[in-house]
């Protein structure tokens, strides 16, 4: 019942948001409708997965794989472009993302690939193939979503991927080597200083390993040869970044400039983000009050009903309101991870991380661009946005970590700790 | 299922629910990889954290900074401009006044890169203005609300309201803006109008500018643009979210700026030009009150039209005037010539001064004179004999000022000139003057690098060499002859009047004493400079009935072209009403053609001062 409560109240709050961006201030009940529309579909939607277990739908995920790889090159080839960007399907007067779709269909394959994964020692080869096969089985997908462009979903379903793997059988020691140099990478262009100190502080770790080994008179050469291998690595890649990067043509930079981050208009987007922070400082600590928003009522905010309504919702419910509604999601991660936590079988662990990191990932990415601490990237706020393909997909992902738990309730999880 | 999606996997194996795990210990179910969620609550916890900090930070803490942008936000404030005080003659007749107009304002400030970019872009296709033009008068850095042009043509005007669509944060205002219905008479002394510029946007005189609205660039516009400009007043238009109420209006209403009567005569004015262009000379005509300075007629000619400013010279109208010959944005009246004759004034003084000179003293002219080893001659080289003082001012004669400069030296040149108020700023109210030259020994070595020769002395003697003059201090030094000595500071503004008729304190230095010449000085060179119109070289300076004195002054200039022509003259010359400087630009002689245009305005001055 915690969920349903919490899924509630979190509803209740993008049922507002909706009514204030939309029929408030523009006097259009159509948006609304179809929000609350999506809403009772989505429910359904949700209740039906929860009864009807998440083991029938993983049974189909190569079936989903597919059918996902078919929509993404569909939209590609054949997806009108909206606002530079070809992500929807118009199918009969419904429109569908089909980027959306892959937060499930990857969520429900990715655990099933990864409670496949059997790891043996000492056989490196099979174990790195193994991985290998993982990565392609993300990459294919985010590529495809990267091209059309959707930088935003692209970062979740990576965010979705690496959140796996952290809870995967993969050995720390594989673990470290793909996702130490990324780690490593992002803070030599974050922070040069803290770049240094963390080589400075593998190689102490390594002096000591070297010492300990002498110590104890251990054969620990395979250990030092790793940890040796993974700060070699951390440097060299970072150093071939750079290089590589310095030997490109000025075109060839702004190609991958332009194709990281594919909106060269970043005024508009300054202007959006200026205007979401005005929209949620001036709620201040009680908020302008519901549908008396001056910001939201005069539209100067764009996009407001879809990735920026948590301005809308800030500044007319203030720091309780808003604040509440982050204390409620927050709720809602901490839970699906628990009921992750009493996982009887494997894909209950990775479902149930799945569904909180795709949560967690466009909270921070959409709550992040509204109070100006992210970049600008097309991704809804979770249940309360505006937009029938995100909210059936949520509700399903939620669906899913339902049917978990009640399949734990069913079966008294306390027994099988 | 697995015949409907043969593509499924089969079913997972059940879990065996039966067995005891009290027996079989929990490390054999637990899946120890489950802990590792533990890693995902922490970054979990740390992330609605941070959100929730940056949220409360941004609310509670800077909540008030963005509730006033927000406000800021709903009002739309629009400029009224002040109507800027006009301008009149001294008999009441308009100068410069106000005419509706129609601008375009332009708000940037919701609008996206994108957008801006196309606005500027249409808009530089229906004005047939350059797109970089327009993008300049935009601080990207701080967007607001600036005016891009001004003084719309109808066509323009049309096709702007026609394309209004593809212009988003565009408006048209009408507002008023400055009109000289006798633009090109007023010349380079009354100024332009033109956008204020960054630079002055950014000082203190000029905050209160909207961007992009038209200030005095130059002349009197220049000068007294704080009178003139008034205050703007705004209109602010609150949106409410209140249905009954549209907006809450608050209206701040522009002050008018103040009124500006000129000493000038318009009708003179007028005359003074017209003569000026028939002659087809460029050239400087001044008229002034010996008494009090104040500027009758300040001529310059060519001119260029100031009321072509306001919307801004088009690249073919630049081109075409920076090629013209005669250099119409040169103002002559305050820019330094060789004076030629007329500086034989000074050397009189200072050779009487000096003592080198009495009235009763008579030199032999011959016609020439021997400057070691080189020969100076006279202007007429067959010499007038045996003459005074008095012939030799009337006659202009050379080798007189030639043999005084001899005797005294540059020195006490220099010192009577700068008595006479050369070689420094006559005081006149407009932002820019020259201030000619008054060499000596140190101004050649500085600035030639040379050591003084008598020669120099010789030249200097008669206005040559390195002496230069304005023709307005030239008319200063005329008046100074005229009213008994006294050096009187040139201006252009009469009174200014604020907009509920109280006048604005604004005075002038009163006329100056000369000292260290005396009267009888004076009269000698007033006694040489009417023998000059009776029976010398300016007779054609004369007007019937009525006793005038004058100077000619013919400076040779660049080898190869004609020599500048100049008259100095004042009349009546008992009781002097004016003074006047008439300066031709290669003119070739001061006698013969600057000497009739002056004789044709004082003509024109008699004539018209019964009937103004």
């Amino acid at each position: 019942m915690i969920s349903f409560g919490l899924i509630a109240i979190i509803l209740v709050y993008g049922l507002l948001g909706v009514w204030s961006t939309s029929v408030a201030a523009e006097g259009q009940y159509g948006l609304f409708y179809k929000h609350l529309f999506s809403m009772v579909v989505g429910l359904s939607v949700f209740m039906t997965i929860r009864f009807s277990g998440y083991r029938r739908l993983q049974r189909m995920a190569p079936l989903l794989y597919g059918l996902l790889i078919f929509l993404l090159v569909g939209v590609l080839l054949w997806g009108p472009v909206v606002a530079g960007s070809r992500r929807w399907i118009f199918l009969g007067g419904f429109s569908f993302q089909p980027s959306e779709l892959a937060k499930l269909v990857l969520t429900l394959t990715l655990s099933a690939h990864l409670s496949m994964v059997v790891l043996k020692r000492g056989r490196f080869g099979s174990n790195a193939l193994q991985l290998l096969a993982l990565v392609a089985h993300i990459a294919i997908p985010c590529s495809l979503v990267l091209k059309e462009p959707d930088l935003g979903m692209t970062l979740v379903l990576l965010g979705l991927f690496f959140s796996l793997l952290v809870v995967s059988p993969f050995s720390f020691w594989i673990l470290s080597l793909t996702l130490m140099p990324a780690v490593s990478t992002a803070l030599f262009f974050a922070n040069q200083m803290l770049w240094q100190a963390h080589l400075l502080l593998g190689a102490v770790l390594l002096g000591f390993v070297a010492l300990s080994a002498r110590f104890y008179k251990k054969q620990q050469d395979f250990l030092l040869l790793m940890v040796s291998a993974v700060l070699a690595l951390n440097a060299s890649i970072v150093w071939l970044v750079q290089a590589a990067w310095e030997h490109l043509q000025p075109y060839q930079k702004q190609r991958i400039l332009t194709f990281i981050s594919p909106t060269p208009d970043t005024l508009a987007s300054g202007y959006q983000v200026q205007q979401s922070k005005i929209a949620v400082g001036s709620g201040g600590l009680m908020g302008q009050g519901l549908f008396s928003g001056s910001q939201t009522q005069l539209g100067y905010v764009p996009e407001q009903h879809t990735d920026f309504i948590f301005s809308a919702i800030s500044e007319e419910t203030g720091f309780l309101g808003a604040g509440f509604l982050l204390v409620c999601f927050a709720l809602l991660v901490f839970r699906i991870l628990w009921i992750g936590f009493k996982a009887q079988e494997p894909q209950q662990l990775y479902i149930c991380t799945g569904v909180a990191a795709l949560l967690l990932m466009q909270l921070l990415i959409n709550v992040g661009m509204n109070l100006d601490m992210m970049p600008v990237t097309g991704v809804p706020l979770p249940l309360v946005s505006y937009g029938g393909s995100s909210m059936l997909i949520q509700l399903s992902l939620l669906g899913l970590v339902e049917s978990i738990h009640l399949k734990q309730q069913q079966e008294g999880w306390l027994t099988y700790v | 299922m697995r015949w409907i999606f043969p593509l499924c996997w089969p079913p997972p194996p059940e879990l065996h629910y039966d067995r005891d795990p009290l027996l079989e210990g929990l490390d054999t179910h637990r899946n120890p990889l489950q802990f590792r969620i533990l890693l995902l609550v922490f970054v979990a916890a740390f992330i609605l954290f941070a959100l929730l900090s940056r949220l409360f930070f941004l609310q509670v803490v800077e909540g008030a900074v963005y509730q006033e942008k927000a406000r800021s936000n709903r009002v739309h404030a629009q400029p009224l401009l002040a109507p800027r005080g006009t301008m009149y003659d001294r008999h009441s007749k308009i100068l410069a006044s106000n005419a509706e107009a129609h601008s375009i304002f332009f708000d940037p400030r919701r609008l996206s890169n994108t957008q801006i970019y196309k606005a500027l872009q249409a808009l530089s296709v229906y004005l047939n203005t350059p797109y970089k033009e327009l993008r300049e008068r935009l601080d990207f850095e701080h967007l607001q609300p600036v005016y891009l042009h001004h003084d719309l043509s109808p066509q323009e005007l049309a096709r702007v309201l026609e394309h209004r669509d593809q212009l988003p944060g565009i408006d048209i205002v009408s507002t008023l803006e400055r009109q000289y219905p006798e633009g090109q008479y007023l010349g380079h002394f009354m100024g332009h109008m033109g956008q204020v510029s960054r630079e002055e946007l950014n000082s203190e005189a000029y905050a209160s500018y909207y961007p992009g609205s038209l200030v005095g660039k130059s002349g009197l516009e220049r000068q007294y643009e704080m009178f003139l400009k008034g205050n703007d007043g705004k209109q602010e238009q609150e949106i409410t979210l209140d249905e009954e109420v549209d907006a809450q209006t608050t209206k701040i209403p522009p002050v008018p700026g103040h009124r500006l009567q000129l000493t000038l005569d318009k009708g003179l004015q007028k005359y003074a030009y017209d003569t000026l262009k028939a002659s087809g000379l460029a050239g400087s005509i001044v008229v002034m009150d010996p008494h009090n300075g104040e500027v009758l007629a300040l001529v310059s000619y060519p001119t260029v039209d100031p009321n072509l400013f306001n919307r801004g010279l088009t690249q073919k109208q630049w081109d075409a005037l920076k090629k013209n010959p005669l250099h119409p944005f040169l103002d002559r009246s305050i820019n330094a010539y060789a004076p030629g004759s007329i500086f034989k004034v000074v050397t009189t003084l200072a050779a009487l001064g000096t003592g080198h000179l009495t009235a009763d003293r008579s030199f032999v002219s011959n016609g020439f004179l021997k400057v070691a080893g080189h020969t100076f001659f006279d202007w007429n080289r067959a010499g007038f004999g045996t003459v005074n003082i008095d012939n030799a001012l009337a006659h202009s004669i050379d080798t007189v000022f030639y043999e005084l400069s001899l005797e005294m030296g540059i020195e006490p040149i220099r010192d009577y000139a700068r008595l006479l108020g050369l070689g420094e700023k006559t005081g006149i109210d407009l932002p820019q003057e020259g201030v000619g030259i008054v060499p000596d020994k140190a101004w050649k070595d500085k600035y030639i690098g040379k050591p003084w020769m008598p020669g120099d002395s010789v030249n200097a003697s008669i206005g040559q060499g390195y002496v230069q003059m304005t023709p307005l201090q030239a008319t200063r030094m005329i008046a100074a002859v005229a009213n008994g000595g006294q050096l009187v500071q040139p201006h252009l503004v009469k009174g200014i009047y604020g907009p509920k008729h109280q006048t604005q304190a604004y005075t002038y230095a009163p006329p100056q004493r000369i000292p260290g010449i005396p009267e009888s000085h004076w009269a000698i060179v007033r006694k040489g400079l009417e023998g000059a119109v009776r029976y010398g070289t300016v007779k054609k300076l004369g007007v019937p009935g009525v006793t005038v004195a004058g100077k000619t002054g013919t400076a040779e200039t660049i080898p190869g072209q004609p020599n500048h022509a100049w008259i100095v003259g004042y009349a009546p010359a008992e009781s002097p009403r004016y003074a006047i400087t008439v300066f031709l630009e290669h003119g070739k002689s001061g006698g013969g053609k600057a000497a009739p245009l002056g004789g044709k305005i004082l003509r024109y001055i008699f004539d018209h001062e019964k009937t103004p």
